[in-house]
């Protein structure tokens, strides 16, 4: 009777999940463009990704949004849950007013933005010129067009996160506070010796969204800039879906997720090990 | 800390009211954070909502007009029924948000139930491997599915979204479902035994009542993650009569022009009109649904 009832999620599994992921790997093997047929090659999908320029840059971005987003985000979306954490009138409107970004379809966001963002009618550079600074070519320069990317992700995930943040501040016994500060610990000290090590593993699973999320962000690189201007928003998954969905190679594409998948599950298990060193389960005896 | 009793204990009365003026200092501060941070997360839509109701004239004016005089409210039947037809798009996602996510809930209960419930050879170990599919991002199966479904001549249909979610393609739903059933007595599951209600009858008529709330989160969230997927309807579908709104608004994007960077040309009202219409049924939700919603947000974190 389990079995029967598992049943569906068995054939979706090896259907849509294991099934595909066996042909992707015999694919990162082989070169295809779907219409003629397939032919092996071996590594050389492999091997011509390390000859590949568009490809060390689409991971220089990726690495680059990855690095300068995650923290940013850590760090804001902490602030605000500490903030909101505190009996402040009217918690739950600042509450659903921080979450609406995160309800905003992503392409929605993005074409907001890109009009936000404008150079010339954009309302930040109204802002920016009334505190006569210059304007600047937010999506149309290579300085500036991937740390826009970064600013969106950070207005659009910053509510949810807070909201994680939220739910691990709540379940800080109200005791250790009191406690500290019995002891005469400082906001700062309580903050630092109570507050982060109680919520680390909030903290850890943040960090691990953060970290995926940033791996996979295709949307607004694809809707905004197209991986413009100069390749500067080319980032992993969109040249990933260039070279399946555009150019039609289905065998580098596929080599490439194999290579962001390994990546990603080194990166998980190395986590799971750093995890086990410096986050705080409570009820657990420290050796 | 020896020196910070010493300091505590010497904390006269004075330096106790001084430190309870600093307190309410720090909360004006503290709401003034807040007050700037809840106007920068607000700010992008209330532009895109303003700029929606303007009229061209008046959408590239520099320094720009917050208030648009006059409220063009008929932008908004023009993004619906216009030369790039809204209501059509809408009706699509409809399509493959509602059905895909009933799927869901109805195909992930099922498997939840049997995981939850019954035993059966390798259970622990299958569950296990639910749980790892989480790990599997989307684009290293999205070529061969792709694959799969040209090969089924599925593509360009709404089947890539619909029969997956009849086999329990949500790891997440089944891991909250199976949380929650877990904590269901098993005396109700005895009960219902003597009184000669089956497997199905008790999943039916126990079960999936009493688990109101985590059904309720897991569709709330499926309908709002298919809401948003972007990639899927790109890879899967090609005819625009077909877009559901994530897709339409790209297109309304190349259609009406401005969009990214350049001056931008044409109808941003119409363009940001789209978006908010795009946006507001997912408030909408989000305001009925709020508990269940956050809920699963905690336990999940959606979005990467």
């Amino acid at each position: 009777m389990g079995l029967l009832l598992i049943s569906p999620w068995l054939v979706g599994f090896l259907a849509f999940t294991a099934g595909p992921m066996v042909v992707s790997f015999l694919l990162s093997l082989a070169k295809w463009d779907i219409l003629s047929p397939p032919t092996f090659v071996g590594l050389s999908n492999f091997q011509q990704i390390l000859y590949d320029p568009l490809f060390s840059k689409a991971v220089y971005n990726t690495l680059v949004y990855t690095v300068v987003n995650v923290p940013l985000s850590l760090t804001g979306s902490l602030s605000l849950a500490l903030i909101l954490n505190r009996r402040v009138p009217g918690v739950s409107v600042f509450r659903t007013l921080f979450y609406l970004p995160e309800l905003t379809p992503v392409v929605a966001a993005s074409l907001i933005w890109a009009w936000i963002l404008n150079t010339h009618f954009g309302i930040v550079n109204y802002f920016l010129s009334k505190l006569s600074l210059p304007p600047v070519p937010w999506l149309e320069s290579t300085k500036w067009a991937l740390a826009s990317l970064i600013l969106i992700n950070l207005w659009t995930v910053g509510g949810s996160r807070m909201l994680i943040f939220l739910a691990g501040l709540q379940g800080v016994p109200e005791e250790l506070y009191e406690a500290a500060a019995l002891d005469g610990a400082s906001a700062w000290i309580r903050l630092l010796h109570v507050t982060l090590p109680m919520i680390s593993p909030v903290i850890f699973f943040n960090f691990l969204l953060g970290i995926i999320g940033s791996f996979q962000v295709f949307t607004p690189a694809y809707v905004i800039t197209n991986g413009g201007p100069a390749d500067s928003t080319l980032v992993y998954v969109l040249y990933v879906y260039r070279n399946a969905f555009q150019y039609f190679r289905m065998g580098y594409a596929s080599a490439m997720a194999w290579v962001m998948l390994l990546v990603l599950l080194g990166f998980a298990w190395m986590q799971l090990r750093l995890m086990q060193r410096w986050v705080y389960y409570e009820g657990e005896v420290r050796t | 800390m020896p020196e910070a009793a010493v300091i505590l204990s010497s904390r006269s009365g004075v330096q106790y009211r001084r430190i309870a003026a600093g307190r309410r200092l720090s909360s004006g501060l503290r709401y003034l954070v807040l007050l700037v941070g809840a106007a920068v997360f607000l700010l992008p839509i209330l532009w895109a909502l303003s700029t929606s109701l303007k009229i061209p004239s008046q959408v590239f004016e520099f320094p720009p007009r917050w208030i648009p005089r006059p409220f063009v409210w008929e932008n908004y039947v023009l993004a619906w029924t216009g030369t790039v037809p809204f209501n059509l798009f809408f009706r699509n996602t409809l399509i493959i948000t509602l059905i895909p996510a009933l799927g869901t809930v109805f195909s992930c209960s099922l498997v939840a139930y049997g995981f939850a419930l019954f035993r059966f050879p390798l259970r622990d170990r299958l569950f296990l491997l639910v749980l790892a599919t989480m790990m599997i991002p989307f684009q290293v199966t999205v070529i061969p599915t792709y694959i799969i479904f040209r090969y089924l001549g599925w593509l360009d249909t709404y089947k890539p979204f619909i029969v997956p979610s009849l086999l329990a393609d949500s790891a997440f739903s089944i891991f909250l479902l199976r949380q929650f059933f877990l904590t269901i007595p098993s005396e109700l599951r005895d009960a219902a035994t003597i009184d000669g209600a089956g497997a199905m009858t008790f999943y039916w008529r126990v079960l999936m009542p009493l688990s109101k709330p985590a059904v309720t989160t897991v569709a709330v969230i499926s309908l709002m993650n298919r809401w948003n997927d972007f990639m899927g309807p790109l890879v899967y579908l090609s005819s625009i009569p077909k877009f559901p709104v994530s897709l339409g608004l790209n297109f309304f994007k190349t259609f009406y022009g401005g969009g990214s960077g350049g001056g931008g040309v044409a109808h941003l009202e119409l363009l940001m009109g789209a978006a908010v219409l795009v946006l507001t049924p997912l408030v909408v939700v989000f305001l009925v649904a709020q508990r269940a919603y956050i809920k699963g947000v905690i336990t999940s974190g959606l979005r990467g």
